[in-house]
């Protein structure tokens, strides 16, 4: 029997109506705790459109951000989407938030100066737009004059910040519900501690934080394509900080070759460079019993719950039937 | 003539869903839905009508180019018709240049009016790109907005006055295209209407509209001194009153508007196809109230049957 956690599904803004609405659809009947959906900056599904769609299609599986860039969206209309996917969870939204990758950052040509004080005052200033607090507040993304949201009442949205760096990481102990993380092992290890130590620290139980990964997860039992998995690795590592890599013991150079390609073309070429050491520390992947081996490995480091997905490809549907089951099986095993 | 309504922009979510249940089994043809400075996000409201009607079509708008970026409208709108069929228009408009401030959106009139048009282009394009033929409209009141909305699928006239209803018809009319459609979105209160400044929703409604109206407008109408005061009193209050009110005075108030009982609307609405409109919205305080909505039901079902 394995350290207790919880197991959902992370989808994008980029997947197809059909993929995500099967989902949602299943989600409650598969078991999952929670479908995250992280936006792809200006592509494929609205993220508060197939938030709401989401919610409206499943009854009781949380449904979060995961994650929704503050740099890109007025923090007004954070706040008032925030309002109208409480109202429709009825409790079951959860608002996942962070800066944004470094490539999405870059590409849109989006500029942050500070980016840890950034998020700190933003998840500052939904909280009092929340409470019904009317605010004259400012930073380097946002200008808010004599603004509130006319709520009667306070209303209270927890907040889970999807964040790498120390400095972040910190920040996410002392001030959010959750954390969603995504990284190799030897990271999640130092990244949870780091955690529970600033929530400690900041008078909270470690346990007032939840600890979400998300590693991309490639059920290659079930006809996944292996060039599939080797594209969104060579995404993750160049999304990547140093600060994270330098506790690795992979090859730097090849990781420098990755990143610089995907920086230069597309993580499409930078796949031509993950070899099946990278892809096995970088990713989840190979047999269900495998698969969930290593779920339960990283909830022996105290997250909470684990995200399956994406990519989607192979026979996803029934790939993800067989994950739960085996999840299953294992918590009514003697 | 279609009819209109829109919701009001501080219902929650089980009140603006019950009132578009009501407007689809009663068929009103559209429901629309505000966004900013409305305090839900309407894209996201609008989801949640489309999983509870059947019949109607759901209106997002009056959206701000300002404040989103056309790649974001092009995409809930493309989101909102994979999901739930062929069913959404929008509205797009510059929006309150008060209201925008207070959220760090600032820039001259002249700006939002040369960036929303320009947003319409790239939203137009990008709906089109998409393969979607939800229509574009562009809410309108100053003559440049109203030329503008020759490139949208339709416009919506921010007036109630019949003779200023027609001016701005005027300025398009022979160069519309088949199938575009000549709207009106007015403040509307269906009922007892004795003294229009003693009825604070209307009144302020109207108000409001009165204040924005543009200068050129204005003087065309010789409106301008009228209005003159109310407008002073805007800028130093930031939001409006009884004193905005009052010195507008019922009569300036009354163009503003459509207030009156269901008789005086039928009436009001013959005028209106005479004159060539094929829609009309009918905006706050209409829609604030359940009862609101139900008026509107039973002044449809009987309209056009004598």
């Amino acid at each position: 029997m394995s350290e207790s956690y919880e197991v959902s599904i992370g989808i994008t803004t980029h997947m197809s109506v059909n993929a995500t609405g099967w989902i949602a659809q299943n989600s409650d009947s598969l078991g999952a705790r929670s479908i995250w959906i992280g936006e792809d900056i200006a592509l494929g599904q609205e993220i508060f459109v197939l938030t709401a769609a989401t919610l409206l299609q499943s009854k009781k599986v949380r449904v979060g951000t995961g994650i929704i860039p503050v740099t890109v969206h007025n923090i007004a209309t954070l706040a008032r989407a925030g309002v109208t996917l409480d109202e429709i969870g009825a409790g079951r939204f959860a608002f996942g938030l962070g800066i944004g990758g470094i490539q999405d950052l870059e590409k849109y040509g989006i500029h942050i100066k500070r980016p840890v004080t950034e998020l700190r005052k933003s998840v500052k200033t939904l909280r009092r737009l929340w409470a019904g607090e009317t605010l004259d507040s400012s930073s380097e993304k946002f200008s808010l004059h004599d603004f509130n949201l006319g709520q009667p009442s306070p209303i209270n949205i927890p907040i889970f910040l999807g964040v790498r760096g120390p400095k972040m990481l910190k920040l996410t102990g002392k001030v959010a519900d959750g954390v969603i993380l995504s990284g190799p092992f030897d990271y999640l290890r130092y990244a949870i501690k780091l955690v529970d130590d600033a929530a400690e620290e900041a008078g909270r139980s470690k346990n007032d934080v939840e600890k979400v990964v998300w590693v991309p997860t490639i059920p290659t039992f079930k006809g996944i394509q292996e060039k599939v998995a080797r594209r969104v690795v060579a995404l993750v590592i160049a999304d990547t900080p140093d600060a994270v890599l330098d506790m690795l013991t992979v090859d730097r150079e090849k990781v420098n070759q990755i990143r610089e390609t995907v920086a230069a073309s597309s993580p499409k070429e930078g796949a031509e460079f993950v070899d099946d050491e990278l892809l096995d520390v970088f990713s989840i992947s190979g047999t269900k019993e495998h698969m969930v081996d290593r779920f339960e490995e990283v909830a022996s480091i105290g997250a909470t719950e684990v995200v399956i997905g994406p990519p989607f490809s192979g026979d996803w549907r029934k790939a993800l039937v067989e994950i739960f089951a085996e999840v299953d099986s294992r918590r009514v095993a003697p | 003539m279609r009819w209109g309504v829109a919701l009001n922009v501080r219902d929650d979510m089980s009140e603006s869903l019950r009132k578009a249940e009501i407007a689809d089994r009663g068929g009103i043809d559209n429901v629309w839905v505000t966004d900013f400075p409305a305090i839900r996000y309407a894209p996201v409201v609008a989801a949640a009508i489309a999983e509870r009607t059947k019949s109607c079509r759901i209106g997002v708008g009056l959206v701000s180019p300002l404040l989103y970026p056309s790649t974001q409208i092009v995409q809930f709108m493309s989101t909102l018709v994979d999901s739930y069929g062929a069913r959404f228009d929008l509205l797009l408009g510059p929006g309150d240049k008060l209201v925008l401030a207070s959220i760090g959106v600032s820039c001259s009139s002249k700006l939002m009016v040369d960036k929303t048009t320009h947003a319409l282009d790239e939203i137009k394009q990008g709906l089109s790109e998409a393969g979607h033929t939800c229509s574009v409209l562009l809410g309108a009141q100053g003559p440049k907005m109203i030329k503008a909305s020759l490139k949208a699928d339709g416009v919506l006239l921010n007036y109630a006055d019949l003779e200023m209803a027609e001016w701005a018809l005027n300025q398009i009319k022979n160069e519309v295209r088949a199938g575009f459609q000549l709207g009106l979105f007015p403040p509307t209160y269906v009922g007892d209407c004795q003294d229009i400044i003693t009825n604070q929703s209307i009144s302020y409604s109207a108000a409001m509209v009165a204040i924005g109206l543009s200068r050129v407008v204005s003087n065309s109408f010789g409106l301008l001194d009228r209005i003159q005061a109310a407008r002073i009193l805007m800028k130093e209050h930031g939001q409006i009153n009884m004193d905005m009110v009052n010195s507008l005075g019922s009569e300036i108030l009354q163009r503003f508007a459509f207030c009156g009982t269901s008789e005086q609307l039928r009436n009001y609405m013959k005028t209106l196809e005479k004159i060539g409109f094929t829609s009309i919205v009918f905006g706050p305080p209409q829609g604030i109230r359940k009862r609101g909505v139900e008026i509107l039901v039973k002044a449809k079902s009987t309209y056009g049957m004598d």
